[in-house]
């Protein structure tokens, strides 16, 4: 199998796994219990929330909150800061390309008597520009969220320039949905830039199932499950040490590696894109100033998509698209339509994504595949 | 629960001579099949006359009423009672029984298989249709046109009382009239042909048309939870996926749009007749309903009968859509049934396909190439798939062929 959606999940890394199962047997105790064991776990999850800030260079002031996942966090993020400070303000704004657990969470918020603005995408930006959210903001907006990466497109958002714009909106709190950019390169915006970011660990070779929250200590959203008041109160329920301990690391892990890989999957995404390049009549590549070269995207102009995800797992290629092969529901890209690309192009987008376990004579064998399936597909304008 | 036993009266059955061990034999097979399946504690047996299931007092009666509605070959199901033989338990069992339906005029039947009981049926039946009366406000008695006859039976080891019956499934028994090879496509109409087929006795081959990488290798998923479900009305499913990529492509690079769906239909029937003629499997089966769509007018069927002699069995034929769906809700497709995955691409849609489509166009469009080839090595590759118990479909190795 040759792996290229490792925006959608990656297989945990072994140095990860080892260590987990080291620590589920030597922190198995609840950090609530009163015990030495207990203490013992305790301790080591407060270690664990250090080491992040440490490793995203934040402020060991900032507060870290373990989840299941980045939906969880984007969930608690959004509904509980919005809940919590609804009393300054119920005006929200964010992005038509967001994840959907932003964008329906604010559906959520909607139905609860919020205002939510979805601003569009730049089309040469692929993110949104700095102006446009410098228009939506009004006085009575209390929180922003734009993520960092797009999980589909690659395009990297300014998130510096609305901080900027965000400093003389003091009631504005800035999120931002960190999941495809947690050490992704010298591009990647900067942690400090926000308010408060969300990931999740199995998007970085990490145990699935878990998520992190990392915000500023003034933040206090409001809880959304109830009960042992773990986590600052912010997230009940026992505390799976180990797999927090496993978060730690792997981001560690990234960190080291970032450098080495970042290189490796510029050259392995340019190959690709200089390819797609070359056939403009049949492709269209979906660039930006800043894209992360973890992603790429591109529309299929006379072919569809599912048909060659089909083809390209028959070969034992695994790329990803928004839509299934079906006439009754066909789905398009949101970002891609965000930002006023043609729905017939949205709708038969492309993304590859990679990490360290791609190499380049991989993509020879994609880009045989690719051409192959460019000579043979039959065009779905028939 | 007041019952005891369920009496399954066995339909059309009746008619057939010697045959008559065999059809039981089936029927109680497949009666065992759902009972081992959802009553476990149940079991079910038979005479030449009937077959019998005793009731475990734990049991939901409708739900097995309803589980076996669906059986094919069971024409009426009957909830009886059993009783002491003496007439003060006899009266007791009667009026609770009655006591649960509604009705005007009643009679009293009784039958005393065991001639040596000292009572009468007469009296039996006199002292009974008293206390109904004397018990049960403003109804009368009615020997010739009853609302409800309390049927009562006197055993050597016990009496039986019924006073209702409710409608099976009716038709044959599983697999008694004979193969058909259904031609499914994982929407909402073929499993309900199937289904109906079943329900006639038919046993059934499935063949199923795959077009990599134009459809959806998911779609195999799909069939075999559909199948899964039919499962229940035959003990042994097997899927066989033609590859039709090729033909697909061919039909498309050689045809007019507006003919590419008929053409289509035409070289599909020509794979399953062939492989049919292989498998010793005398009919075919499709889920079409009289213009449904373009595909399934008249004209068109007869544009595509045209290549082969085999019957072709259309259970839909006359049904509506929305009838169609009831019944796919009924047995439990209709979910599997709408989820996306298509057996045939987008692409492969003309956008507007002929309505009448005629023979001799047909023949035009297919001198243009030599689809034989194609044909015999479509047939060649398909890949059969036999259905497991948890639901899962095992690839079969190749018969060798001689």
């Amino acid at each position: 199998m040759l792996y290229f959606d490792s925006a959608a999940t990656l297989p945990v890394k072994d140095s990860v796994l080892s260590f987990y199962a080291e620590a589920s047997h030597r922190f198995f105790a609840n950090s609530g219990s009163l015990h030495e064991e207990g203490r013992k776990a305790a301790k080591e999850l407060e270690k664990a929330r250090r080491d992040i800030l440490q490793t995203l260079s934040l402020p060991l002031s900032y507060k870290v909150i373990f989840t299941s996942g980045a939906t969880e966090s984007n969930n608690l993020l959004i509904k509980g800061l919005a809940r919590r400070y609804a009393g300054r303000g119920k005006h929200i704004i964010t992005s038509l390309g967001e994840h959907p657990s932003v964008l329906k969470t604010c559906k959520q918020l909607e139905k609860e008597g919020f205002s939510v603005t979805y601003l569009s995408l730049d089309s040469s930006l692929g993110a949104v520009s700095p102006s446009t959210l410098k228009e939506a903001l009004r006085k009575d907006t209390i929180l922003v969220s734009l993520m960092a990466i797009n999980n589909e497109t690659g395009a990297i958002s300014p998130l510096e320039e609305y901080q900027q714009i965000l400093s003389s909106y003091p009631k504005a709190i800035f999120h931002s949905d960190f999941t495809q950019s947690m050490f992704k390169g010298p591009l990647t915006p900067p942690y400090q830039a926000v308010d408060a970011l969300s990931f999740s660990s199995h998007k970085l070779g990490g145990i699935k199932g878990h998520g992190v929250i990392v915000m500023k200590e003034k933040l206090d959203p409001f809880p959304i499950l109830d009960g042992g008041g773990q986590e600052y109160g912010y997230r009940s329920g026992t505390v799976d040490v180990p797999g927090a301990m496993s978060v730690a690391f792997a981001l560690k892990e990234c960190q080291k590696e970032e450098k080495e890989v970042t290189n490796k999957v510029t050259l392995i995404r340019q190959k690709i894109e200089n390819y797609l390049l070359e056939h403009k009549e049949d492709y269209k590549v979906h660039s930006f100033p800043l894209t992360s070269p973890y992603i790429l995207n591109f529309s299929l102009i006379h072919q569809k998509s599912a048909v060659l995800l089909e083809y390209l797992s028959s070969k034992g290629i695994a790329v990803s698209t928004v839509s299934a092969c079906s006439s009754k529901k066909e789905e398009a890209s949101a970002p891609l339509l965000a930002m006023g690309e043609s729905l017939a192009l949205a709708k038969n987008s492309i993304r590859l994504s990679f990490s360290s376990l791609n190499s380049l004579e991989e993509v020879d064998t994609l880009l045989m595949h690719l051409e192959e399936a460019r000579k043979t597909l039959v065009d779905r304008n028939l | 629960m007041i019952y005891s036993h369920l009496i399954l009266h066995f339909g059309e059955l009746s008619t057939k001579g010697l045959n008559k061990g065999y059809f039981i034999g089936e029927l109680v097979r497949s009666i065992n099949r759902m009972l081992k399946k959802k009553y476990p504690s149940l079991r079910a047996t038979s005479d030449h006359a009937h077959a019998y299931i005793a009731l475990k007092e734990e049991i939901s009666l409708s739900a097995l009423l309803s589980s076996l509605e669906d059986i094919p070959g069971i024409q009426r199901i009957t909830p009886v009672c059993q009783s002491e033989r003496d007439l003060d338990s006899l009266k007791k069992n009667a009026l609770l029984l009655m006591k649960e339906e509604k009705f005007s005029t009643f009679k009293v039947h009784v039958r005393r298989p065991d001639h040596t009981f000292p009572i009468s049926g007469y009296e039996i039946a006199r002292t009974l249709g008293g206390a109904v009366l004397a018990n049960i406000p403003s109804i009368s008695v009615d020997v010739n046109h009853p609302e409800c006859t309390l049927e009562v039976e006197i055993r050597s080891d016990a009496a039986y009382l019924s006073c209702h019956s409710y409608p099976g499934a009716g038709g044959y028994p599983s697999g008694c009239a004979g193969r058909s090879l259904m031609l499914l496509s994982g929407g909402i109409d073929s499993p309900v042909a199937s289904y109906l087929l079943f329900r006639r006795g038919l046993r059934l081959d499935f063949l199923h048309f795959a077009a990599p990488p134009y459809t959806s290798s998911a779609v195999i998923d799909k069939l075999a939870d559909l199948l899964h479900t039919l499962s229940a009305y035959q003990e042994k499913i097997l899927l066989h996926v033609v590859p039709f990529t090729n033909l697909q492509l061919s039909i498309y690079e050689h045809t007019d749009e507006p003919y590419c769906i008929t053409l289509m239909r035409r070289m599909m029937l020509r794979i399953a007749s062939i492989y049919a003629e292989e498998k010793h499997i005398p009919s075919l089966a499709t889920g079409e309903s009289v213009g449904q769509v373009a595909s399934q007018t008249v004209e068109s069927m007869r544009a595509i009968n045209a290549v082969t002699s085999m019957p072709i069995l259309r259970p839909l034929v006359a049904m509506d859509k929305l009838e169609i769906m009831k019944v796919a809700k009924k047995i439990g497709t209709y979910d599997i049934s709408i989820r996306p995955y298509e057996d045939c691409c987008t692409i492969f849609k003309p956008k507007k396909p002929k309505t009448k489509p005629k023979e001799k166009e047909c023949l035009f469009y297919e001198s243009r190439w030599d689809y034989n080839l194609q044909i015999e090595e479509a047939v060649e590759q398909i890949k059969s798939y036999q259905l497991q118990e948890d639901g899962t479909l095992l690839l079969l190795e190749k018969e060798n062929k001689q």
